[in-house]
């Protein structure tokens, strides 16, 4: 560049020292000046408020709480589905008489009272549409 | 603050940064530390425009003053593309023309403050440097003590007079043409 190649070449260096000299600093800035302006820095960044940071460790153990809590809730409620063929006992889809022979066969006659059994039969077959409430 | 001896060895970028996002205490101390590192350069230059010292010192609380404020929790934040020099010359020249024109010592001009309407130097000794800068205008006497006094580059002038680097190389090449001619200069008693 012409002009910065020129700085040296076209100011005498003499020149340059002389307005170095003229534009000196000037020793006016007080203790007093200093201290205002420490003070003004100090009360300024006073009052900036820190965000409150939590841990990565907090949100770690925050986050592994809420997937255990959500698991043991689904572990102990059935689905619909489940619920609905909770007495499906050979799993054919369908709850009919089928379920009862099944039961009888699985279970020996000695661990279940007959009355059981006949209870269970009566509730699984019972003439009344799912979803009819009378 | 600045009566610790020692030179705070980190960048200005790192001391804003500081500032920006330190904890309370950090960031007053950098903000110290650039005070510390910039005051002479401020008063200097605030120098060129009041021409008294009382004045120049109003000039350098204001400059800081602006200079924290953009600081959170004031202001947003400050990010510095240039030099400190570069980001704090215009906050030293407008600080210094309104604190003039506060104190009715500034001649109102039209239209914003031009280079033109800075104080013209005062009656110079013979022989003296203020003489030969003297015959310069104001605009270029800006340019010739931002280059040979401030060391800055023309880009940095060009930032701190929000010019383009253009008009500072045209500025700069009349300003020395003319130094160069100036009658007064075959007088001038170096130091």
């Amino acid at each position: 560049m012409e002009l910065e190649k020129a700085r040296s070449e076209d100011l005498p260096q003499p020149l340059i020292e002389a307005l170095k000299s003229a534009n000196r600093p000037v020793p006016m800035i007080t203790a007093r000046v200093d201290r205002e302006i420490s003070e003004m820095a100090r009360r300024h960044f006073s009052v900036r408020r820190q965000p409150a940071r939590v841990p990565r460790r907090a949100w770690a153990a925050m986050a592994a709480t809420v997937l255990i809590v959500v698991f043991v809730v689904q572990l102990q409620s059935p689905g619909p589905d489940q619920a609905v063929l909770y007495a499906d006992i050979d799993r054919s889809g369908r709850i009919d008489i089928a379920d009862v022979l099944a039961l009888a066969r699985a279970q020996g006659p000695g661990e279940r009272s007959q009355a059981e059994l006949d209870a269970f039969a009566l509730r699984i077959v019972s003439l009344k549409r799912p979803g009819d409430s009378s | 603050m600045a009566n610790s001896g020692k030179r705070d060895q980190r960048s200005d970028q790192e001391l804003i940064r500081i500032c920006n996002h330190g904890n309370a205490a950090d960031a007053a101390r950098a903000f110290e530390a650039i005070y510390k590192r910039h005051k002479d350069y401020v008063i200097r230059v605030a120098l060129r425009f009041v021409r008294d010292h009382d004045t120049a010192l109003d000039v350098l609380q204001e400059t800081f003053g602006y200079l924290l404020r953009k600081f959170p929790p004031s202001g947003d934040g400050l990010t510095l593309t240039a030099q400190m020099t570069t980001f704090l010359y215009p906050v030293v020249r407008n600080s210094a023309i309104t604190l003039m024109r506060k104190a009715d010592r500034f001649p109102e001009a039209e239209g914003g403050c031009k280079p033109d309407d800075l104080p013209e130097n005062t009656a110079p000794e013979s022989g003296d440097i203020t003489e030969v800068l003297g015959g310069l205008s104001d605009a270029h006497r800006e340019v010739i003590l931002l280059r040979f006094v401030d060391d800055m580059s023309l880009q940095e002038i060009a930032g701190a007079l929000a010019i383009p680097v253009g008009t500072v190389k045209s500025r700069l090449h009349l300003a020395i043409r003319q130094l160069r001619e100036s009658p007064h200069i075959g007088n001038l008693h170096f130091p």
